[in-house]
């Protein structure tokens, strides 16, 4: 069987349960969808939705089922990269890590054994107006796409690559006419030499594929890497390619996906877009993007179209686990004595980073905020910890930063380091750009490791071996029953 | 870091922000994601587009 997002969808169903399925009708170019998303994270829910029958963006019941908060849980998104979901947090991150560094080539296969071309439209048909666009935030421009694209780069010296990456594309209430804010600097640059070409660029929004697709979109390829070799591995398996409708075997789209648009960047063509609440619970100042002409839109049978509630917990693993990864590959040659890393929800995975050390070196708070700084330069604070604070427990760590850190020596704040103010200010807009106005550019490191350098006390535990031997299951019963035993009931 | 200006829909005076360095001076209409109304900056009903100010100027102390 192919891993493919209704197969991931199965899985969950009989793996975890944590699907709901809204029957009742919703408009989510109306906010619907994100009220009743949010109304379920402030219950602390975090199921993934499938809502049966949305409206498009003329009101009308969509074809398309509407699918969101998949990635709301660190648990789906281990099940997801093939992680038993009982270990969510670093067996999850080493994971993606272990994931981002393999490749798998893909597997071409005819479009008449494309799920993805099973429907077809094309000319007057293709009104993306179709799709049940969602608008999630009081101060967006409008309803906006959030699903990965593909591009293809380096045509014009060799045969290229594909790129694939999140990018958010705005609906322009045009059947054909979309306007598209890409993120990353391997897709800007992309557009740009299209641009100095003067040639059309094709780009096609994936809207729906497995979750591991998705995710391994977001694994850092050098400029010249195939993407789609890289989700190769992320699904443990040859992605399946087929033709593209508009450009045949010049440009080769995912042939599981779910829907595709198909479309082009006409060099020149810009647009308003933004504002957009983003991944760090900001939202993007508006702004001038390239125009995305949709050429085809192009859909398997009872397709669904997914969607990311951004800046909730939908999009904090995204933001997360590429860190975490990343970091683990960049930082374990140097850093030896490297425990875990985490970004946390705190920060919607965004700004900080927790890191925690066997055995912590004096100095070495710094110089590893140094080399974390180089590796992602949007994060604003590294919070270095001892290997006995559990990084993925917040609770534990502002302890270390309350008892053990020296506000005198132990906070090292400049905006020297990689993407701080200073070299910001040097080289015109910084990376910050594109997620939110922060409008910070200097980068802290907090030293929140147990002092060395004179006596000092010790985090109070229960002996380890007590822990193990005493079992709370032994001398309490289970909590349903405890009322029972305790004679309320 | 990405500086921005609020501003005012004359309109519907709905408020919301936009990139400084792009929409400020270029010449290019603004968009109100309230009311879809277009409007060029100096039209609008209000603009913020303080800067923070520098830490020796009274600003935020951030550097130690």
């Amino acid at each position: 069987m192919v891993n493919d997002l209704r197969a991931f969808l199965d899985k969950v169903r009989r793996d975890t349960g944590d699907l709901v399925e809204v029957e009742r009708s919703v408009r989510p170019a109306e906010f619907e969808a994100t009220a009743l998303l949010k109304q379920l994270e402030e219950r602390k829910e975090y199921p993934a939705v499938l809502f049966r029958n949305p409206r498009d963006m003329y009101g009308k019941p969509s074809r398309f089922p509407l699918l969101s908060n998949m990635y709301a849980t660190r648990e789906r998104c281990a099940l997801a990269l093939g992680v038993d979901p009982a270990t969510p947090n670093y067996e999850t991150s080493l994971a993606f890590g272990r994931k981002s560094r393999a490749k798998i080539a893909p597997l071409v296969v005819d479009s008449d054994q494309a799920p993805v071309h099973q429907t077809v439209w094309q000319g007057t048909e293709a009104d993306v107006g179709r799709l049940p666009i969602v608008k999630h935030f009081a101060m967006d421009m409008g309803p906006t796409l959030t699903m990965t694209h593909v591009m293809r780069g380096g045509v014009e010296n060799s045969e290229g690559f594909y790129n694939v990456s999140f990018a958010k594309t705005f609906y322009k209430k045009k059947p054909d006419v979309m306007v598209v804010s890409l993120h990353t600097r391997d897709m800007s640059r992309i557009v740009k030499e299209a641009q100095q070409r003067g040639e059309p660029l094709p780009i096609v929004n994936i809207l729906g594929h497995h979750p591991a697709f998705h995710l391994g979109s977001l694994a850092r390829n050098p400029w010249g890497a195939d993407d789609y070799e890289t989700l190769g591995a992320f699904l443990e398996e040859p992605l399946r390619l087929t033709p593209s409708v508009t450009w045949g075997e010049k440009f080769m789209v995912p042939a599981d996906a779910e829907i595709l648009v198909e479309g082009e960047i006409v060099p020149g063509e810009r647009d308003v877009c933004d504002p957009f609440g983003e991944v760090a619970r900001l939202y993007q100042g508006q702004c001038m993007r390239p125009v995305f002409r949709v050429k085809a839109i192009t859909f398997r049978k009872g397709a669904i179209m997914q969607d990311i509630f951004s800046g909730f917990r939908d999009s904090f693993p995204l933001g997360a686990l590429v860190k975490e990864g990343v970091l683990e590959n960049a930082l374990r040659p140097h850093i030896p004595n490297l425990h875990q890393i985490h970004s946390p929800d705190s920060c919607c995975g965004v700004y900080a980073v927790y890191v925690s050390l066997r055995d912590a070196k004096d100095g070495q708070a710094q110089e590893l905020g140094k080399r974390i700084f180089e590796a992602f330069s949007i994060l604003q604070c590294v919070v270095v910890v001892d290997a006995h604070i559990d990084v993925f427990n917040e609770e534990q760590v502002l302890w270390a930063v309350h008892t053990y850190a020296s506000f005198a020596k132990g906070v090292h704040t400049r905006g020297d380091w990689p993407g701080g103010r200073a070299v910001q200010h040097a080289g015109g807009a910084g990376p910050q750009a594109g997620f939110g106005a922060t409008n910070w550019g200097s980068k802290v490191v907090i030293d929140a490791t147990r002092p060395r350098d004179f006596a000092f006390g010790s985090r109070s535990e229960v002996p380890d071996e007590v822990m193990k031997r005493v079992r709370l299951e032994d001398y309490l019963p289970e909590p349903g029953r405890r009322r029972i035993a305790a004679g309320v009931e | 870091m990405e500086r921005i200006f609020w501003a005012e829909c004359p309109h519907c005076r709905g408020r919301f922000y936009c990139n400084h360095g792009e929409m400020r001076h270029a010449g290019v209409e603004l968009e109100c994601p309230f009311c879809a109304a277009k409007f060029l900056p100096e039209q609008a009903a209000a603009l913020d587009e303080r800067t923070e100010a520098p830490a020796d100027a009274g600003g935020r102390e951030r550097t130690k």
